[in-house]
């Protein structure tokens, strides 16, 4: 059996790599007794492949990973045992059956929506536009709104920005903060989506599934 | 399970999560981790500490048995701190966040207890460090009724002086029994007679308990024997604690989210050693030989797995394969265990002792290499060290390891063992050489191309309560001389030759027989920035014998040192169970290259351990 499943990566668990992630998987898929299929030969590890890596201090809000179970699992209750032994910051949100031919995350996955929390006095976030960033990426955003905290001349705004796969989290932020000529400082990054394309329309990993 | 609120906001958690993007893996500083406990209030809080990173502190075997001892208490609560890395202390420091534990992020100086596992010397300054970024006074005596009681125990207290300027009460032995004492007298006192003067009348408490030795109740006037207040010779017994086989097992360890150095469960076998290897001191102070049954121990392992979800198992001991049951031990464990298949390992085996089926039985998943600790390259110098190996016991079991399916093998060697002679020295080189000799007679030449051995050298740094407690050390300049002798001998491409660093060694070996002089030592030390001295990019000769210096000690006189057999030791209020008269018996059958047999299997030597609730405990089998 393969099974696709979407998950958050939250709380504490924002400041794990992603190595430091799959080994967390691989023991909540055995504390669950969920049968993963291991490999064979002098090193075995579980079969789990993850979607492109989140690096060390960015959230996720739809992370994917792809695993070979025993065929005797039940599919229904997977999602709920593995949330009953995950640890805080990981969660499922979604289970899916796939074909086992299905490709890859890895492979598949072209597009990453993410939310970026800046902050930064006298800087005109609302110029932050696609002209001002570097010209190679493929940039599109949307501002969602410019506030100020409370007692303080510091401004903040919630950027939600889509990019292409190959740029990451890190070269995100440096672009932005470029934009902003440095007077911006960012807070935190979240990831919020992760797409596939096919047939020119972006798709949710998640419509992959198959009865 | 994973229980527990979410982070309080407090002032320090905002400040915490400013700084945790700017330093290396902040995983270790977050906790949230599977079976962490938070509970809410508690009669008696305890910051459960160990003096190192978050890495090596989780896989401290100790810690776990008393976090889950305490946090199952219903009126007591446990939480872990580690020592922050360099670039978090710059942080914290900077950005003024106190020292807070993992699971509800709370400063530790709010805690009413502080305490430190003290496994090697050189993580002294880093409690010191730990005691300063939590805000509490590096001196015990200087220390208000705000500060917890702070408490050490492990195999260091064993002798405890170097630290004792810093620690309330030291706790000597094996913790189980103990730490239920202790928190109930400190929640006796807190409710019964608090109000100002608490601290003291905590600490006078702690005193009357059996294994807690308060340093500063005793008068320090510059030399040994200490005096109890009333004018005899302090004693503090160490504590035990019997009927190992009915002592609980941890059932659900706390499973670290970051890499810890040993990801797995770790099951005791047995404690205690009746080999009586003069060098050590473990198997000195863990005596008598304590073993739990097959069955205990397959379920303790099997429950741990289920609960962890770890895919190894590692049987822990000083040495595992003397265990009367350790096949049925695999065997068991590997029925209990079902369909999770982890790998099976045991650290510490006996070259002896080693067996083809036992080979099997560990094996099954997963091939490491496979380390055995001859300590000595000839017969007779193994003789005076008292680990009576053969050459064929040492050459056979390599070449049945190597037929098994091993390809690398460790051997443990150290250098500067009383009456050790160059030719001894030598003889390190020709034990490894003839293990290849014999690989390739057994496997041919063209299989044995692929096989690895690694020879490992460390100083020998005498350890109070054992045999070779009174024995000198070598010089920095002489151990190198004989590192050099082994350097240029070793040519082969098919041996690795791994020396530990020798300035880290001598520094070692002056602070484990160090007495309370070297406290004004550590705190230089400290002052100077002294951090994570077990690491080697972290350890600083200069900066050390600047401490040494500024401290008035002599660092070669202390570290190389012996003392006459009939002299004081700084130690000898620790009663480790053991009689000094049989430790020094023991030293002079050394010098004279005489044999002590294993009382397990051999005639009871005398050591004096066992009496009236103490004795060996062997499974029948």
């Amino acid at each position: 059996m393969k099974v696709r499943l979407k998950y958050a990566k939250g709380g504490e668990a924002r400041w794990l790599s992603q190595l430091d992630v799959a080994r967390l998987w691989a023991r909540a898929f055995r504390r669950a007794r969920a049968g993963v299929v291991y490999t064979e030969g002098f090193s075995p590890h579980p079969k789990i492949a993850f979607s492109p890596a989140l690096p060390v201090g960015v959230g996720g809000q739809a992370e994917f990973l792809d695993a070979v179970l025993d065929d005797g699992q039940v599919f229904s209750s997977l999602g709920g045992r593995l949330n009953d032994h995950l640890p805080r910051g990981l969660r499922v949100l979604e289970t899916v059956q796939i074909a086992v031919g299905t490709r890859s995350l890895g492979a598949s996955i072209s597009v990453a929506d993410y939310q970026v929390a800046v902050e930064g006095v006298e800087a005109d976030i609302a110029g932050l536009t696609p002209d001002g960033v570097k010209a190679k990426k493929e940039f599109k955003f949307e501002l969602l709104g410019r506030y100020a905290a409370s007692g303080q001349a510091r401004r903040e705004a919630a950027l939600k920005v889509r990019v292409l796969i190959n740029t990451g989290a890190g070269a995100l932020a440096e672009a932005l903060v470029e934009a902003a000529a440095g007077k911006i400082r960012v807070v935190s990054i979240d990831r919020t989506a992760l797409w596939v394309e096919a047939d020119g329309k972006l798709e949710d990993p998640m419509a992959f599934g198959s009865e | 399970m994973s229980s527990g609120a979410s982070k309080p906001t407090n002032v320090f958690n905002a400040r915490f999560e400013r700084i945790l993007p700017l330093v290396r893996r902040p995983g270790r500083y977050v906790g949230g981790e599977w079976n962490q406990v938070v509970k809410g209030a508690a009669e008696v809080s305890v910051a459960l500490a160990y003096p190192d990173v978050y890495e090596v502190g989780m896989s401290n075997l100790g810690l776990q048995i008393l976090y889950e001892i305490v946090n199952d208490h219903p009126k007591y609560r446990a939480e872990r701190v580690f020592a922050p890395w360099t670039d978090m202390e710059t942080q914290a420091r900077s950005n003024e966040v106190p020292l807070l534990t993992l699971e509800s992020r709370r400063p530790v100086s709010e805690f009413d207890i502080f305490g430190f596992s003290l496994q090697y010397e050189l993580t002294f300054t880093n409690v010191l460090n730990m005691l300063d970024l939590a805000g509490i006074p590096l001196r015990a005596e200087l220390r208000g009724e705000g500060s917890p009681v702070i408490i050490a125990g492990g195999p260091c207290v064993f002798n405890p002086e170097p630290m004792a300027d810093f620690i309330d009460a030291f706790v000597v032995g094996e913790g189980e029994e103990v730490i239920l004492e202790l928190l109930g007298v400190i929640a006796a006192v807190k409710t019964g007679q608090g109000g100002p003067g608490v601290r003291g009348r905590l600490i006078e408490a702690l005193s009357k308990i059996e294994g807690v030795y308060v340093p500063g109740a005793v008068k320090w006037e510059g030399r040994y024997p200490l005096r109890a207040p009333d004018g005899s010779a302090l004693t503090v017994k160490r504590r035990l604690v019997s009927e190992f086989d009915r002592v609980p097992v941890p059932k659900s360890p706390v499973v670290p989210a970051v890499e810890a150095i040993h990801d797995r469960c770790v099951v005791e076998i047995m404690r205690g050693c009746t080999r009586g290897c003069r060098f050590c001191q473990a198997g000195i102070v863990y005596r008598p030989a304590r073993e739990r049954s097959a069955a205990t121990v397959a379920a303790a392992a099997a429950r741990q797995i289920e609960n962890t979800g770890y895919d190894e198992i590692s049987f822990s001991s000083l040495s595992a394969t003397d265990h009367s049951e350790i096949l049925e031990i695999l065997k068991q464990t590997r029925s209990a265990v079902g369909d999770f298949r982890p790998v099976l390992s045991l650290p510490s085996m006996r070259t002896d002792k080693f067996s083809v089926e036992i080979a099997e039985q560990i094996a099954k998943a997963k091939k490491t290499g496979l380390t055995f600790a001859p300590e000595a390259g000839t017969a007779r110098l193994r003789q005076v060290i008292n680990k009576g190996l053969d050459e064929e016991a040492v050459l056979g079991t390599a070449v049945k390891a190597f037929t098994a399916g091993w390809r690398r093998i460790k051997l443990y060697f150290m250098i500067g063992l009383p009456t050790e002679t160059d030719e001894d020295v030598l003889a390190i080189a020709k034990m490894a050489e003839d293990v290849l000799a014999r690989a390739r007679e057994a496997l041919g030449i063209k299989a044995a191309r692929q096989l690895k051995v690694v020879v490992s050298v460390s100083s020998f740094i005498p350890k109070a309560q054992s045999a070779f407690q009174w024995a000198q050390a070598l010089s920095l300049a002489e151990v190198q001389r004989r590192q050099n002798l082994l350097k240029e001998r070793l040519t082969s491409r098919q041996i690795d030759f791994k020396w530990h660093e020798s300035k880290a060694s001598v520094v070692e070996s002056a602070l484990a027989r160090g007495d309370r002089r070297l406290g004004r030592v550590i705190e230089a030390a400290f002052l100077l920035g002294a951090r994570f001295d077990s690491w080697s990019d972290q350890f600083n000769f200069d900066l050390w014998q600047s401490a040494f210096k500024t401290a008035g000690v002599n660092l070669d006189l202390a570290a190389t040192s012996g003392f006459e057999v009939e002299a004081d030791l700084p130690w000898d209020h620790i009663d480790c169970g053991v009689d000094k008269e049989w430790l020094a018996l023991e030293y002079r059958r050394a010098l004279e290259a005489v044999p002590t047999d294993d009382c397990r299997t051999g005639p009871c030597s005398l050591c004096g351990v066992c009496g009236p609730g103490v004795r060996m405990e062997i499974v029948e089998s």
